[in-house]
């Protein structure tokens, strides 16, 4: 059977290190989606609120907002989920606020036990299952809400744990309808027709190796489709032809004669050569350790990441399948 | 201008200086452990005792350091053998790896005598889990090694390079939150437990009247029964260890609010890193939390007296068409050399922002974008040179 395109999916978790773009990655992504006649969502965790920043405007909260046209988002916040969750578990609002809001009781079962994990996740499963009629649940009955609902999931190791949440959940509950809503969820992650991780990484030594062992891990701990490797912010190539190429010895020769100023774009150039031949260094280790389809995303310059340059982000991860 | 960055960047010394402890926080990915090591490398060389503590650092440093393999003891690097220079008289650098199930390993071996016991605790589902990943657990046992080795008269400073978070104060009261949690609930936890369904003891049930029992029968419905009776075990065998924690949770604390430590953040250059950083440093001040200032890692220096846009690559470099590709290269790279001078145009205008919003009070210390990455003391040791 051949892959889902990754738009056409209806979860795509996108995970990565700290700091190498993920969220740009799946505003990217949600751009291209919308551009496609899609609805499209992203999903945050642990309140964070980057799509909000990336727009220029107030936090989205865990009601979510719609950022630009067609392009939603939320700021999952554990505490919200879990209520959200238990209410709807346990019908009456009045058991959730005696049972779980107990002060002993709710620490352990967010703590200790891993809910908070369980739920966020949860959560986002739950906009998969939501219908545009306003209902929801597993059965695909009716038009879906959103068409592409994106996780923008936290760095690494606590992405990696909200993924392996629902296999943990249902090891130690072994029976009883939170086993059951975890292997739900579970099921959910592990259909390939419908849900697909995409790692996104830097085209620089340590993010490329922990990407190879993140990929390796994500193997052998999580039963989940992975679409392909996005490797942002890589420096563009300086000539294009290589009959331009061939003039550079003698450029940098004429600098000497020509001043400071000759001497300093030649200068840019000698970095920016030397930028490229790093990063494309690194991806090629990263192809070669990984068999699966990668993305380069340029580095951009531009003062803001608009709407605009986020759709032309988005343009590269189009072939991804 | 060159000497306003000066003074700038001198006080990122004086901030190191004038305290015992300098807790470097930031998000994921801005390099809190590379600013953490050169920092504490800088001290050294300047003649202070350091130490340098960290949460799982990239392996490359622990190699180049010499230090790998080694968690939870301090070990001492051998400045003047890996740098070819030796620190000024009396100045030692040394550092620490923390691992955060390491640490509550040894801290059952030490709390829990009976052999029995203890395997029991290893052997539990949930020890296993809240050592390794329950929130709070690295920050408290990154707080505890620190209240030890503060006391120790050996360090004349100590750099505690703190897990990634997006809120400084997690760092802060996620072990207390921890603490309470595992030695207030857990202690209820088991007499609720005990007094409901999971012990013979009539009496205990009486006690804890009945509407606890039936709470516990609602959770129980929903989770399984094992999952309770495995808390309360875990709860049970543990509890000797949540009270010796409670005491120096709050230690620590008061140590983190005196005059001998302060605060750094360290931020990458771009819109959202930085507005992360602002949200860390409001919170921070709100707490009244000593804070020095931020490191802005990575930065595209200014390029003063670089060349106007509105200029033609013909004015700079000689047109050839003659000569196929010529004019296509000389393009290209005036395309580069403009893209370059945005770059730096662009980090500067978000830095100017951050500035905008947090005033005069915190110092902003900009550490320039170096080629390649920073894995080994020579790095360190050049990276120094921005914070003079």
């Amino acid at each position: 059977m051949s892959p889902t395109p990754l738009l056409d999916q209806r979860v795509v978790v996108v995970l990565g290190k700290g700091g190498v773009g993920k969220s740009v990655v799946s505003a990217a992504l949600g751009m291209r989606a919308v551009a496609a006649g899609k609805r499209a969502i992203v999903a945050e965790c642990g309140g964070a609120e980057s799509m909000a920043t990336l727009f220029d405007r107030p936090g989205v909260g865990y009601s979510g907002a719609e950022l630009s046209p067609g392009l939603h988002a939320l700021s999952i916040t554990p505490d919200q989920a879990v209520e959200e969750y238990l209410i709807r578990m346990l019908k009456f609002r009045l058991l959730y606020e005696v049972v779980f809001r107990n002060r002993y009781v709710e620490p352990f079962m967010n703590g200790v036990l891993g809910l908070s994990d369980l739920i966020s996740i949860g959560k986002v499963m739950d906009l998969e299952w939501s219908r545009a009629d306003g209902t929801h649940g597993p059965d695909p009955q009716g038009p879906p809400q959103y068409d592409l609902v994106i996780l923008d999931s936290p760095s690494t190791g606590h992405g990696l744990s909200l993924l392996r949440a629902p296999q943990t959940i249902m090891d130690i509950t072994r029976v009883g309808p939170l086993h059951n809503n975890a292997r739900m969820i579970r099921d959910l992650l592990a259909d390939r027709t419908r849900v697909s991780v995409l790692l996104v990484t830097l085209a620089e030594e340590m993010p490329i190796n922990e990407t190879i062992e993140l990929h390796a891990e994500l193997a052998e701990k999580v039963d989940i489709e992975i679409a392909g490797v996005v490797v942002n912010g890589v420096p563009p190539k300086i000539f294009a032809q290589d009959d331009a190429a061939q003039h550079w010895e003698e450029l940098q020769r004429l600098a000497e004669e020509l001043g400071p100023q000759a001497q300093r774009v030649i200068a840019d150039g000698q970095r920016g050569l030397r930028d490229r031949e790093r990063a494309e260094h690194h991806i090629a280790r990263l192809r070669e350790s990984i068999d699966l389809p990668v993305a380069e995303l340029p580095l951009l310059a531009r003062r803001d990441l608009d709407p605009q340059s986020l759709l032309d982000l988005g343009e590269h991860l189009r072939w991804l399948k | 201008m060159a000497q306003v960055t000066e003074q700038r960047q001198e006080a990122l010394r004086t901030a190191v200086d004038g305290h015992k402890v300098v807790v470097v926080c930031g998000t994921g990915g801005v390099g809190k452990t590379t600013m953490s090591s050169a920092l504490a490398l800088d001290a050294a060389l300047r003649g202070q005792r350091v130490l340098v503590m960290t949460i799982d650092p990239a392996r490359r440093l622990a190699d180049s350091l010499g230090v790998t393999g080694k968690l939870n003891s301090a070990s001492q690097i051998d400045v003047e053998g890996l740098l070819g220079r030796a620190p000024a008289e009396g100045g030692s650098l040394h550092a620490m790896m923390l691992d955060a199930k390491g640490t509550w390993d040894s801290l059952v071996r030490r709390l829990i005598k009976d052999p029995e016991l203890q395997a029991r605790v290893f052997a539990n589902r949930y020890y296993v889990r809240a050592s390794e990943s329950l929130s709070g657990s690295q920050e408290y046992m990154a707080m505890e090694r620190l209240l030890e080795v503060s006391k120790s008269p050996d360090y004349d400073l100590i750099v505690l390079d703190t897990p990634p978070s997006r809120n400084a104060l997690d760092f802060l009261e996620a072990p207390s939150r921890m603490v309470k949690m595992l030695a207030e609930g857990g202690l209820k936890w088991i007499k609720i437990a005990g007094g409901g369904r999971f012990s013979s003891n009539k009496a205990g049930r009486t006690l804890f009247g009945k509407s606890r029992a039936g709470m516990f029968s609602v959770f129980e419905r929903f989770t399984g029964g094992e999952v309770i009776a495995g808390i309360a075990e875990f709860v049970t065998i543990t509890g000797e260890i949540f009270e010796g924690m409670k005491v120096n949770a709050g230690e620590v604390m008061d140590l983190l609010r005196s005059d001998e430590a302060t605060f750094l953040l360290v931020a990458s250059p771009n819109r959202i890193s930085l507005s992360e950083a602002l949200y860390f440093h409001d919170r921070l001040r709100e707490a009244t939390i000593p804070f020095s200032g931020f490191v802005i890692n990575r930065v595209r220096p200014p390029r003063e007296g670089d060349l106007e846009g509105s200029r033609e690559p013909w004015d700079v470099l000689p047109s050839r068409p003659e000569q196929t590709g010529w004019n296509e290269a000389v393009e290209a790279l005036w395309d580069n050399h403009k893209r370059r001078v945005r770059w730096s145009s662009v980090d500067q205008h978000h830095i100017r922002a951050l500035q905008q919003q947090c005033g005069q009070g915190p110092f902003y210390v900009e550490i320039p974008e170096l080629e390649g990455e920073v894995h080994d003391l020579q790095a360190l040791n050049h990276l120094i040179q921005y914070f003079r």
